[in-house]
């Protein structure tokens, strides 16, 4: 008995304790989102309310650097389209309109004359000339990532007072989508920011030789002290040698970067009212959907686990959009003595994959199915030429492999290379069972991302997943394609048998340079043709991304590459 | 005393050496380069050969760990692949995090664990015994994510009661430690009821009570004393293991310490950062061991007598 009311004291105080700790508690989240200290968001029935002017978004990693010339990586990208800006602006639609400068195309397509608008500034004040555009086009050319994009240059220079001209080898009709990416810095303050007190002449350098007896010539020692091509403060600091919409105030990289917009920006009259925004950076995808629902941030990209759920809240908007990153399956062709040599095992392999199902179990439903590497919802170039080709046919899949000689299927000698990301793994496994159907048998390798992408060039594998991010242009899928950069390929197509990997080159070569674009268009359909044909890169889905935001914030979501905030509003 | 405090310190030198060695000759067998990660896709061979030559990546395995362990010594920890930043500024801005999240969720589980270890050996049987056993056995198998996962949705989204993510307040330490440290007060109660059950069943406890001490001395004064010794062991073990293995913890609730640091290195190639972050954790670790230690000393008189030998 006296054990009884000992038990019953403590429940009751538990009890007592629970209820006190309760009443210390915040707002009930289910029917008020919390406002926080960040500026939080406001129950949108409550009217009126002080439309706020700070953002809270979340990058999924950080940004390797803010040297929007240094790093290819998605987040590096996206951080450099809000503090920088180009000669040129594309939208999500693919519409090229003037950024730093108007410019004009001379008849033959081999010259461009960009024109700086009037009041184009720096972050630090001072005005952008042509001399600092071409500086920044010059330091392209010698960035590695960016060679790419200048390839077709013979030759950029200051033509005028604001007039800088540039002059092409052959037409390029991906010029104006390259030089997007090419942003304008100001000279004279990444010099200040590194440290630099005088310009580099060539005459300061003499030729060496390295630790390996390699000559290091005087031209390349300038080059490398002339362009910066190695900063060693500059991009890891909060810096204000840039040109567009928004500063930045301060750089905790692997944190929080905060940015302020440009009171002197040359286009402010077409942004939206955000003046501060605070990027977070949170690489759990958990973490940042949990801050949407506790109000600390303002919009993410919401984990396809999660869909279902916050769509039917009701609290968020809402957008499920197609998107221009592609799930694909790469083919080992070229392994010597591998079935996969053969076109038609690589076809049945496309006809053995029902991509619908795959959709609905691995990605939960976020996809769309894909029959071009390059989504022509979005891409420039691309159709829907390959529309309804290899709808999957198990059928058709056996017959294709017993036409090549494996009427009884095959055991692959290597392995199904898969980066442990997103879907992926999920992706494989049912892609794996897929195969057994039609008598393909072959073992996933799970790596996770770095590793994979390394292995991947090797030719160690005989099946690699991985997901591809083309971004405007049809020409951009030539730098994993095209036999110039073969040696870091994964699909290789220069190593065809008979030379078949010229026609590749050709076509992108040919397409890039036409200078109508029907021709363009046509020759871009004969290329995504024969890729289909080939079946060596083997398209799978477009990822469907799917966003959520806070519903009083009027947030453009139709780019499908990067978010525009700098024309987002609170209402 | 201090000769023993000494000889560990320098004890310390051949650990680190061992381990920058070990944890060196791992990454060196892992496949892929700083420059393949850091340039990305779509150069040259020779590209990456060059900047790989740069970084002194291409440079022979021992001639890169003695080229490293000198400029150690000088107190350089180099600079990061990916970063080119200073290892060290990246080091420095994250042990006091680290340290503070390890200290909180340790303080946790010692000061929940333990004192629940020695009732649950004294009232053993009882409700006492049965109901915060079971919560630890309940705890112990639970998976830190797991926990951390729910404790946010439960108390942050749910209830509102913190922040998902870190506002600057002593607030948002809460669910981390909770996190980190529930599970070891679990694994430190279990241990310290195990070390009771066997001090309390010892002859001088039993003489203790002969002689008619009260139980609450022969408990508190004769039987936990005793039954310390190897908890503060598994403290000390704790300590090291939560430090350098916090990484999950940090991802979740956005703490930007020492391991996150690491995995983060790992998954670059970043050599100097991996290799710095692995000289740090076997300092702690090795310090903190040397505390346990030295502890022992003042709570055992016979370890001090051999000591003070």
């Amino acid at each position: 008995m006296k054990n009884v009311k000992r038990v019953l004291a403590l429940v009751l105080a538990l009890v007592l304790c629970f209820g006190l700790l309760a009443g210390c508690g915040g707002d009930n989240k289910e029917t008020t989102p919390a406002a926080t200290q960040q500026g939080g968001n406001t129950d949108p029935t409550q009217a009126p309310h002080e439309v706020r002017s700070d953002l809270n978004i979340a990058l999924t990693d950080a940004p390797v650097t803010n040297d929007p010339h240094g790093n290819s990586k998605d987040m590096t990208q996206q951080l450099s389209h809000w503090i920088n800006d180009g000669l040129i602006l594309v939208e999500g639609d693919g519409t090229i309109k003037p950024g730093v400068a108007n410019y004009k195309m001379s008849d033959d397509g081999l010259t461009y004359t960009f024109t700086i608008r009037d009041g184009v500034k720096f972050h630090n004040g001072d005005p952008v000339t042509p001399e600092d555009v071409v500086w920044s086009i010059e330091r392209c050319t010698d960035m590695a990532y960016y060679k790419n994009y200048t390839a077709s240059f013979t030759d950029v220079k200051k033509t005028g007072d604001k007039e800088v001209t540039i002059t092409l080898k052959s037409p390029d009709n991906a010029l104006l989508y390259n030089l997007y990416r090419i942003k304008i810095l100001s000279q004279k303050r990444v010099y200040e920011i590194e440290g630099i007190t005088a310009v580099p002449k060539i005459e300061d350098f003499a030729d060496k030789t390295d630790s390996e007896g390699k000559t290091i010539t005087a031209k390349d020692q300038w080059k490398e002290a002339y362009y910066v091509k190695k900063p060693k403060t500059f991009g890891n600091v909060a810096e204000d040698a840039g040109c567009g919409p928004f500063v930045i105030k301060s750089y905790d990289k692997d944190r929080l970067i905060e940015l302020e917009k440009f009171a002197d920006y040359y286009d402010i009259a077409n942004t939206g009212n955000i003046k501060t925004v605070k990027i977070n950076i949170i690489t759990e995808n958990s973490t940042r959907y949990n801050a949407l629902l506790n109000g600390q941030l303002d919009l993410v990209q919401v984990p396809s686990a999660n869909w279902e759920e916050i769509v039917n809240n009701g609290k968020f908007n809402t957008l499920a959009q197609e998107s221009a990153t592609i799930c694909t399956m790469i083919v080992n062709h070229y392994r010597e003595g591998s079935p996969l040599g053969n076109k038609l095992v690589r076809q049945a392999i496309r006809y053995a994959l029902n991509r619908e199902a795959i959709i609905k179990s691995a990605a939960k439903g976020m996809g769309v199915v894909a029959y071009t590497l390059y989504n022509p919802k979005y891409i420039i170039g691309s159709s829907n030429v390959n529309e309804g080709t290899y709808e999957f046919n198990q059928q058709k899949a056996k017959e294709l492999l017993a036409q090549a000689g494996y009427p009884d299927g095959f055991t692959l000698e290597q392995k199904f290379l898969v980066p442990k990301t997103g879907d992926s793994v999920a992706v494989a496994q049912v892609i794996q069972q897929m195969l057994k159907a039609v008598g393909i048998i072959v073992e996933i390798d799970q790596k996770d991302s770095s590793t994979a992408s390394t292995e991947s060039k090797n030719g160690t594998q005989d099946l690699y997943l991985t997901n591809s991010n083309y971004v405007f242009h049809m020409s951009d899928g030539s730098r994993a394609m095209h036999s110039r950069t073969i040696k870091t390929q994964v699909a290789k197509y220069a190593w065809l048998p008979n030379n078949e990997g010229a026609k590749l080159d050709e076509l992108y070569d040919s397409a890039q340079a036409a200078t109508t674009d029907a021709e363009r268009d046509r020759l871009y359909a004969e290329l995504n043709e024969w890729l289909n044909d080939q079946s060596i890169n083997i398209p799978i889905y477009y990822h469907v991304k799917g966003f959520a935001w806070d519903k009083n914030l009027d947030a453009d979501l139709t780019n499908p590459y990067y978010l525009y905030i700098q024309y987002w509003n609170w209402k | 005393m201090w000769r023993y405090v000494v000889k560990r310190l320098l004890l310390l030198i051949p650990v680190i050496l061992g381990a920058i060695l070990i944890i060196s000759f791992v990454l060196s067998l892992s496949k892929g380069s700083p420059a393949e990660i850091i340039l990305g896709p779509g150069f040259q061979q020779e590209e990456y050969d060059e900047y790989n030559r740069e970084l002194g990546f291409s440079d022979p395995f021992f001639v890169r760990y003695f080229r490293y362990v000198g400029n150690l010594v000088k107190g350089d920890f180099g600079t990061s692949y990916y970063n080119k930043t200073s290892v060290w500024s990246e080091l420095k801005a994250r042990i006091p995090i680290s340290l503070r999240t390890t200290f909180m969720a340790l303080a946790l589980a010692a000061l929940v664990g333990v004192p629940l270890g020695v009732l649950t050996a004294v009232k053993q049987y009882s409700m006492f015994d049965t109901i915060p056993t079971a919560m630890a056995m309940i705890f112990a198998a639970t998976p830190v994510f797991w926990l951390g996962m729910l404790l946010m949705f439960f108390f942050a989204v749910k209830l509102g009661w913190f922040s998902v993510l870190p506002v600057g307040k002593f607030k948002d330490l809460i669910l981390p430690t909770l996190s980190l440290g529930l599970p070891h007060a679990a694994r430190q109660m279990r241990f310290t009821r195990s070390s009771m059950l066997e001090a309390i069943r010892e002859d001088y406890i039993r003489t203790a009570r002969a002689k008619g001490c009260k139980e609450r001395t022969v408990i508190w004064h004769h039987a936990v004393k005793n039954a310390l010794l190897p908890v503060i062991t598994v403290i000390g073990n704790s300590f090291g293991a939560m430090f350098g293995g916090t990484v999950i913890i940090e991802k979740l609730f956005v703490v930007n310490g020492i391991g996150s640091l690491m995995v983060k290195g790992i998954g670059n190639r970043d050599v100097p950062i991996v290799t710095g972050c692995v000289v740090i954790i076997a300092l702690v670790y090795s310090l903190v061991t040397m505390v346990v230690d030295i502890l022992y000393a003042y709570i055992d008189p016979r370890t001090k007598a051999r000591f003070i030998k």
